[in-house]
């Protein structure tokens, strides 16, 4: 599996621990790296993700579904549930500065997944704001 | 000459100051089922 994730596009760095079942991912400083593709390809290879979290510096844009999305890069965003650091997150949107955030963007959804060709729709969980 | 000082630390500080690029630094997963 650690083999298989190094070679998915941008990533640096691939770190499994087989006792707790956690896997860290580096991606590479120039980017090309997208989180949705670990879903899909750990799915292909009979392993299941419980939780996906990142940590990841961005801007917060406004999202006509959600309200506000925290948009990575042009091509990485995810709508955010801000939770309890609303105001800090709309203080973020009104300056348009960089934000740095930790947070939970898959959570597998309890009892069995039905095979699905769509991918499922993620959302950036705020767990901290740094 | 009075603000000479604060212009130095104002600079030093922007100069200084790690700067925040927006991309992911890393992705953490829980997984079932690895072997």
């Amino acid at each position: 599996m650690q083999q298989t994730l190094r070679r998915l596009d941008g990533v640096a760095n691939v770190k499994v621990d087989l006792l707790d079942g956690k896997v860290t991912i580096t991606p590479k400083p120039e980017g090309g790296f997208d989180p949705a593709s670990v879903l899909k390809l750990t799915y292909d290879s009979g392993v299941s993700v419980v939780e996906m979290s990142l940590t990841a510096s961005g801007h917060i844009v406004k999202d006509p579904v959600s309200g506000l999305a925290f948009e990575i890069t042009p091509k990485v965003n995810y709508p955010i549930v801000a939770g309890v650091f609303a105001d800090k997150i709309q203080a973020a949107a009104a300056s348009g500065a960089t934000v740095r955030m930790r947070g939970i963007i898959y959570t597998k959804p309890p009892g069995k997944i039905k095979k699905s060709k769509e991918a499922p729709r993620l959302k950036f969980e705020v767990q901290e704001v740094m | 000459m009075r603000y000479k000082r604060t212009w130095l630390l104002l600079f030093a500080t922007l100069l200084l100051a790690p700067q925040l690029h927006a991309g992911i630094e890393q992705v953490n997963l829980k997984v079932q089922g690895m072997t």
